[in-house]
């Protein structure tokens, strides 16, 4: 009875921990975040959002807004590497509740994982990530978004390689 | 004796399922996904936008380095007293006062780097690592050797400017991996308070600072809703949501925004009068020396 009790437990435990760990192992934020941000040089790291992608029977539009500041030049760099399934990536000028925005860009004829877009003018984006369908049983998945800003009055061709030696430091 | 083994395994079926279930199935249950999928059929020919879920809004905040940079280059001139003095440190006790501080030298630290006040940058760094030891992040500043490579770079402004860059994404990162991103919220908005308040408080060219601040108060919306979301109940950030949800109504209520935003004209090309830059200032700062008082 004991020995049966025990087995029970650790079948648990072990189908506990499975569940807890299969998101962690699917999504890696740090290293795809690592990987977004190398991409952003020369621009100057400003932020970064991970976003959990599940499927659904329907497709589904998560939006994020992304505010911009007059006269300053961006770099949106978006890494899907850990997607069991494409994911669009759209950006427009206007949030979902306006009919008649107007696309900025778009993922759906790109190649690659590793996806950046520099905003001719600097105002309010809204980027959104269009999930599709389910078609069975799907993993879940993540988007890195990282945004980058660059500082127009500094020279930044000088101290890169010094500078990647800071951020590396630990 | 077979009877408890029976119940025993019967619930350890029952609870592997469940588990299995909890891991595999998207959101809605079986009988949901079936009915779903027949509709699914049934609607192949609708135009995919017809079928989607709409989901929630989030935004990106920017960076606090980022906001005192265009400032700067706005022509805000560096006055000496204006940020809050290093030492103050000593009378943030309560986890709350620690938080929002640790936002206000950062912004303090972008100023005084901006203006080349290469002692004031020291001592606002050291007050930046000393709060976020305190805080519990002590791993933003590695160690050591970022606070060795800022004295030794301190006249360089771009090496300088990216460690603080560095100092940014590892804060962000420690939120992360430690499931306490709602606390970006917090330091976010003490710094965007003091960034706003070296700004209206500072004797350069108001004609150009002016727009940068408005333009500022279109992201106070989003400020707000993000100080509001934050999810830690043993900070007391009461004072501070009434803050910033006074200026955003006092702002909004602005004859000139109330014009603008009916005829759907972007908020940043708005033209403040003196007495309703005076009032923003005067809410600003006194939310600030709210904030610094501890």
């Amino acid at each position: 009875m004991k020995k049966i009790a025990y087995l029970v437990s650790i079948i648990g435990l072990a189908t506990l921990f499975m569940a807890a760990t299969s998101e962690k192992e699917s999504c890696d934020i740090k290293s795809l975040k690592k990987e977004g941000i190398s991409n952003l040089n020369p621009f100057y790291y400003s932020s970064a959002k991970v976003s959990k992608i599940t499927y659904d029977y329907t497709v589904r539009r998560k939006e994020i807004e992304v505010p911009l500041f007059k006269g300053e030049k961006y770099r949106m760099v978006f890494n899907k590497k850990s997607l069991p399934k494409d994911v669009v990536i759209e950006i427009y000028d206007k949030d979902k509740s306006h009919s008649s925005r107007t696309p900025l860009f778009s993922s759906a004829k790109q190649d690659g994982n590793i996806l950046s877009f520099e905003p001719e003018k600097s105002k309010r984006h809204y980027v959104n990530y269009v999930i599709p369908k389910a078609e069975g049983t799907e993993d879940e998945g993540c988007i890195v978004f990282v945004l980058g800003y660059q500082l127009t009055f500094i020279d930044t061709s000088k101290d890169e390689e010094e500078s990647e030696e800071e951020s590396t430091e630990e | 004796m077979k009877q408890p083994i029976n119940s025993i395994l019967s619930l350890a079926v029952v609870f592997t399922l469940l588990l299995a279930s909890c891991a595999e199935a998207p959101k809605k249950d079986k009988a949901a996904s079936t009915e779903s999928k027949k509709e699914e059929k049934a609607d192949e020919t609708e135009k995919e936008s017809e079928d989607m879920m709409e989901e929630d809004l989030s935004f990106m905040l920017p960076s606090p380095i980022q906001i005192a940079a265009m400032f700067n280059r706005a022509g805000l001139e560096y006055k000496s007293g204006l940020t809050n003095p290093a030492e103050n440190i000593s009378n943030y006790n309560t986890k709350t006062a620690k938080y929002l501080n640790f936002g206000v030298y950062s912004a303090d630290l972008a100023y005084t780097v901006l203006n080349n006040q290469q002692q004031e940058s020291i001592d606002y760094l050291n007050a930046v690592k000393s709060l976020s030891d305190d805080i519990g992040m002590p791993s933003i500043f590695g160690t050591g050797k970022l606070i060795k490579s800022f004295e030794k770079n301190i006249d360089n402004q771009d090496t300088i400017l990216r460690i603080l860059t560095t100092i940014k994404r590892r804060t962000d990162e420690y939120l992360a991996e430690n499931s306490d991103k709602s606390k970006e919220a917090v330091f976010f908005s003490a710094a965007w308070v003091e960034g706003m308040y070296l700004g209206a408080n500072s004797p350069s060219n108001k004609e150009k600072l002016t727009s940068r601040l408005i333009e500022q108060m279109t992201i106070l919306e989003d400020i707000l809703k993000a100080v509001e979301a934050q999810k830690d109940p043993s900070l007391e950030l009461g004072f501070l949501e009434d803050g910033l949800s006074k200026l955003l109504t006092t702002f909004n209520n602005f004859e000139s925004v109330k014009k603008l935003s009916d005829s759907g004209t972007e908020l940043s090309s708005v033209q403040l009068t003196e007495s309703e830059l005076a009032e923003i200032t005067k809410q600003i700062t006194a939310l600030r020396n709210q904030i610094t008082k501890g």
